[in-house]
């Protein structure tokens, strides 16, 4: 979403509170930023280590706290000059010293492998759980991650390379906690030697990722600052439910999100909770298509539907043709119309009017 | 002699200046280098940033040509000089780049047509608001609007697509360390393109945009699991309102996502012979975004769109938001009435 200036700021208490905690956590936490990428060897440690090199050079107190055991040329040559903290073996395995760490206070904690089990018995299980205290400790994470091992992605991850992943896994709630996320990009051909259309299918993945991260830190940004989204980078469509027929509205909707990587919204307009079972069946599926649903009451489906979409920044309106429409010569009454109202007021939101539909109508994208 | 194969195009992409692009390019090209492959360098902006320049500096460039122009000293890309020398891989900084007039051709991406079709490979970096159909949400996003662009088909014919990514936090420190801009130039930006939303938001189109381009790259699936989707087909109605490109960008956009064909089509009245210059200059801009366009004779227009819209299994009409007049309001209300079987789409404005 984009920015659109506020004519007047309103103080609003609860968006004080928010700013405060923001604030107080800001001083005294240390900042996380993490590069993520969508497969191994796509040069996510390389780029870490870069960034604290960088870092370094510019008299930040930089130390490597964890980092992979293979590691390719370019890393090796990184990692040569940066401060590196041992890894005492616990089992047998490597491990981060957090204890250690903790001793050296750094400024700034290089984390490689975000992702990782320690062995059974260790004082924290995961290393991402690890990286939580340095920050609570006001020490700054710059860390590399894996997309395959997030834990809310493993569902769509093992449904495209076709097996399920077991192992470590990071919250995806811990993403959301970075002050910067950074997408590692690369072609697959020097990625990878797997198959092509499956690491394809993850870098799509990754990438809207980042993107649905970025736009959540865009409205935190918008709402700290009492500014009023506009029409941005994402699309989302509003289906306008009534008693009508609507099934195959919905399904377009559906497929138009997807192909948009977008939102999908679905709205009810009544001046009171309807009892209505066509409205009742419309709001099932669109629910049941992954719409968010919202009812709203309101005698005026115009300026209900307006004030909704300026709200979350929708860019198509979607509703059904009019099931009496006027005849064209009656001008007067397309004009007091709603129709021609949403139309005329509909401001970065298209209005795409829909076929109508018999009951258990067919679809059309 | 028969025509070489065409050489691939990599676009290094980004959402600002300062992300990394040219950086990023020069880092796998010397990758390239290392491993054998004849690189390089066809043109290349330094902007004064040493560790870019260092890089650039272990490779290879064909020296730039010198033009005067109106009396003033120009330097511009040696297409000649390169496809002389013909190497494996060509750099080539922004590709949305116009030449001075006078050059052999207006944009840096004909330029580079003819490199392809020479049979090198070219890597080039671009910003993802030079890309034509996004140039109304850039500009509401921005308030800039962007005048070199290059059109989505030249965008499309990229075999690889690289999202260089960078936090918008990184990018301001480095516009304030001054490594972007010298000072001066560095607070003009920040009161345009750099403002941390406007940002923010380009580099959220720019993920997307990368997203969708991989995603047209895909191959179909060996099995479709999913029934597939009914075949759409737009049309976009051109007339005379300055709109009309607004409306061909959004439209072209929505079918492009949708794998749709377009089409474009003005209707004129049967006493004119001609549509009218500007009219004739919408159709152009839609045959550059390869938009097939036809001009249909006809007195009543939503009939005559709704009757083409049949005869070629439209799906989709698109149509700009009528003035609030009588009679722009009966064409939306007479269209809505007689295309009952099929999808109108009024674009809305977008506005600042």
């Amino acid at each position: 979403m984009a920015a659109r200036s506020a004519p007047e700021t309103r103080p609003d208490p609860d968006l004080l509170l928010l700013q405060a905690e923001e604030e107080e956590r800001a001083e005294s936490r240390g900042r996380l930023k993490i590069f993520l990428g969508y497969s191994s060897r796509v040069g996510k440690s390389y780029r870490m280590l870069d960034e604290g090199r960088r870092r370094a050079l510019r008299g930040q107190d930089v130390v490597v706290g964890a980092i992979q055991p293979l590691r390719s040329p370019e890393v090796e040559a990184v990692l040569a000059q940066l401060e590196v903290i041992p890894m005492p073996l616990e089992s047998g395995l490597p491990v981060m010293d957090l204890p250690a760490i903790l001793r050296r206070r750094p400024q700034l904690c290089l984390i490689d492998g975000l992702a990782h089990s320690n062995p059974p018995g260790s004082r924290c299980p995961e290393r991402w759980q690890e990286a939580e205290t340095l920050l609570a400790a006001g020490i700054s994470v710059v860390a590399s991650l894996n997309l395959q091992f997030i834990a809310e992605r493993r569902a769509a991850v093992a449904a495209i390379i076709g097996s399920a992943r077991t192992g470590p896994v990071v919250p995806e709630s811990f993403l959301h906690t970075a002050d910067e996320i950074e997408v590692v990009d690369a072609p697959p051909e020097i990625a990878d030697s797997g198959n092509l259309r499956q690491l394809t299918e993850l870098r799509e993945i990754a990438l809207l990722l980042v993107a649905d991260v970025v736009d959540q830190q865009l409205e935190r940004y918008l709402r700290r600052h009492g500014i009023e989204p506009a029409w941005g980078a994402q699309e989302r469509i509003l289906l306008c439910l009534s008693d009508a027929p609507a099934l195959a509205m919905i399904a377009s909707g559906r497929r138009n999100a997807d192909r948009f990587h977008g939102e999908l919204l679905a709205l009810h307009v009544a001046p009171r909770p309807s009892p209505d079972p066509a409205v009742a069946r419309n709001l099932e599926a669109a629910r049941a298509a992954g719409a968010e649903i919202l009812s709203l009451a309101g005698a005026d489906f115009v300026a209900a539907t307006l004030q909704l979409a300026r709200e979350r920044g929708v860019t198509q309106i979607f509703l059904g043709h009019p099931r009496h429409p006027p005849r064209w010569w009656q001008r007067q009454r397309w004009r007091q119309g709603p129709l021609d109202r949403l139309i005329q007021r509909a401001e970065g939101a298209d209005v795409r009017i829909f076929p109508v539909e018999e009951a258990g109508g067919h679809a059309r994208a | 002699m028969p025509a070489p194969k065409p050489g691939r195009l990599t676009i290094f992409l980004g959402y600002a200046a300062g992300v990394g692009k040219t950086y990023r390019m020069l880092i796998e090209a010397q990758a390239l280098a290392r491993a054998r492959r004849d690189v390089v360098i066809g043109y290349f902006e330094p902007h004064g940033r040493t560790d870019t320049m260092a890089l650039a500096a272990t490779l290879e460039s064909v020296p730039r040509r010198p033009i005067e122009y109106r009396g003033r000293h120009f330097e511009e890309m040696d297409t000649d000089a390169i496809l002389r020398r013909h190497p494996d891989v060509c750099l080539v900084d922004e590709f949305a780049h116009t030449n001075v007039p006078s050059s052999p051709r207006a944009k840096r991406w004909e330029d580079v047509q003819l490199l392809l079709a020479a049979g090198m490979d070219v890597f080039t970096t671009m910003n993802v608001q030079h890309l034509e159909s996004l140039n109304d949400q850039v500009w509401q996003i921005s308030g800039v609007r962007v005048r070199e662009t290059v059109p989505d088909w030249v965008v499309r014919q990229a075999g690889e697509f690289v999202m260089v990514d960078l936090s918008t936090r990184a990018l301001l420190n480095r516009l304030q360390r001054g490594v972007i801009y010298e000072p001066g130039k560095a607070r003009a930006a920040l009161a345009h393109f750099f403002q941390e939303p406007t940002l923010v938001a380009l580099r959220e189109l720019a993920l997307r945009q990368t997203a969708h381009e991989i995603e047209a790259r895909q191959p179909p699936a060996p099995q479709a699991e999913l029934p597939a989707a009914p075949a759409e087909r737009v049309l976009v109605h051109v007339t005379a309102d300055p709109a009309a490109a607004m409306i061909l960008r959004r439209g072209w956009r929505v079918a492009n996502y949708l794998r749709a064909e377009c089409f474009a089509v003005h209707v004129q009245p049967p006493q004119r012979a001609a549509p009218s210059p500007v009219v004739e200059r919408h159709l152009a801009f839609a045959r550059n975004l390869r938009i097939e366009t036809r001009s249909l004779p006809g007195s009543d227009v939503a009939a005559t769109l709704v009757d083409f819209a049949r005869q070629h299994a439209i799906t989709q009409i698109f149509l700009a938001r009528p003035r609030p007049t009588p009679a722009g309001r009966a064409l939306v209300a007479r269209l809505v009435q007689l295309a009952r079987d099929m999808q109108v789409t009024i674009v809305a404005e977008r506005r600042r």
